[in-house]
């Protein structure tokens, strides 16, 4: 258990607290400016039966604020870099949803000289616990140069 | 945008290039701070690789390089504007970042409809530079109906 100290202290097996929250339309407007998503139905409801929705790549947020809670030491001492986003979208997730996520880290290898680690989170309704979101993060813990991820 | 599109295999489809400019690179890192507090303030980012040269440098870059969840978003735009909800509601993103995306590269999403096969469209997606070098790279797949 590697816990409330630095993202790269993780080890295979932590449980990282989950975290419980509204998606809140403030939420996704920020975040769908700061990507040049201007579909209007991730700006007001306008979607399908006055829906406002969220983009599935809103579960990078969940990684996050999963982090802040178990990590409030940060990435540590180099910085983190983002290698692959693996997103499965099990049903849509509205603005005014409460959401819980939760995750663990499923593996940390090194390739290359470089360490990689791995975690799977799972983002669901609060109140029914019905399963709305998969994600796979996998981030490498130090850039080093030759390094090709971003 | 929105509608549920058809497709068909074979099918192509891209996104309008943009210039990945470290004014882009910032509203990023700051909209990932501010979405991730989520109480309703606005959050300046801490200096980070992808917004502050001398830290950049300090990690090996030659410079600020753009988070790969910007390339990440604009290929999963391209996916909603091309099926719509059904991408919202079943789809799935495989993305991997393997070349640095550098301050004014012109970025482009593609699509490509490879398969159909159990009821879902797979598809092959990437972003690339102006000059055709690939920088992300990836799959996807959205339910027929």
């Amino acid at each position: 258990m590697s816990l409330n100290g630095y993202v790269s202290d993780l080890e295979v097996g932590d449980v990282l607290e989950p975290v419980t929250y509204e998606m809140s339309s403030f939420v996704v407007r920020e975040y769908c400016h700061g990507v040049d998503e201007f579909a209007e139905e991730f700006h007001s409801p306008v979607g399908s039966g006055g829906t406002h929705y969220a983009p599935p790549t809103l579960a990078h947020i969940d990684k996050i604020r999963l982090i802040k809670k178990n990590c409030p030491g940060g990435p540590g001492p180099t910085a983190r870099i983002h290698y692959e986003f693996h997103v499965v979208q099990h049903r849509l997730v509205p603005v005014g949803a409460r959401l819980t996520a939760s995750g663990y880290v499923s593996n940390r290898y090194e390739k290359k000289g470089r360490v990689y680690l791995e975690m799977k989170i799972e983002v669901r309704a609060a109140s029914t616990d019905e399963l709305l979101t998969t994600y796979t993060d996998t981030a490498i813990l130090s850039y080093s140069p030759g390094s090709h991820a971003v | 945008m929105g509608a549920d599109h058809d497709a068909a295999v074979g099918q192509h489809f891209w996104s309008t290039p943009r210039a990945m400019t470290r004014e882009r690179m910032r509203w990023y890192c700051d909209a990932l701070e501010t979405a991730a507090l989520a109480n309703g303030e606005f959050v300046i980012a801490e200096p980070t690789i992808h917004t502050d040269e001398e830290y950049a440098k300090e990690q090996g870059l030659p410079g600020i390089i753009a988070d790969g969840m910007l390339s990440t978003n604009y290929i999963s735009s391209l996916l909603y504007q091309q099926f719509g909800e059904r991408y919202l509601a079943g789809g799935e993103l495989r993305t991997k970042f393997i070349r640095p995306v550098y301050e004014d590269d012109v970025i482009q999403a593609h699509g490509r409809v490879t398969g159909l096969e159990d009821g879902r469209w797979s598809i092959e997606v990437w972003c690339q530079t102006a000059n055709e070098q690939k920088v992300t790279v990836g799959v996807a797949s959205v339910p027929v109906a």
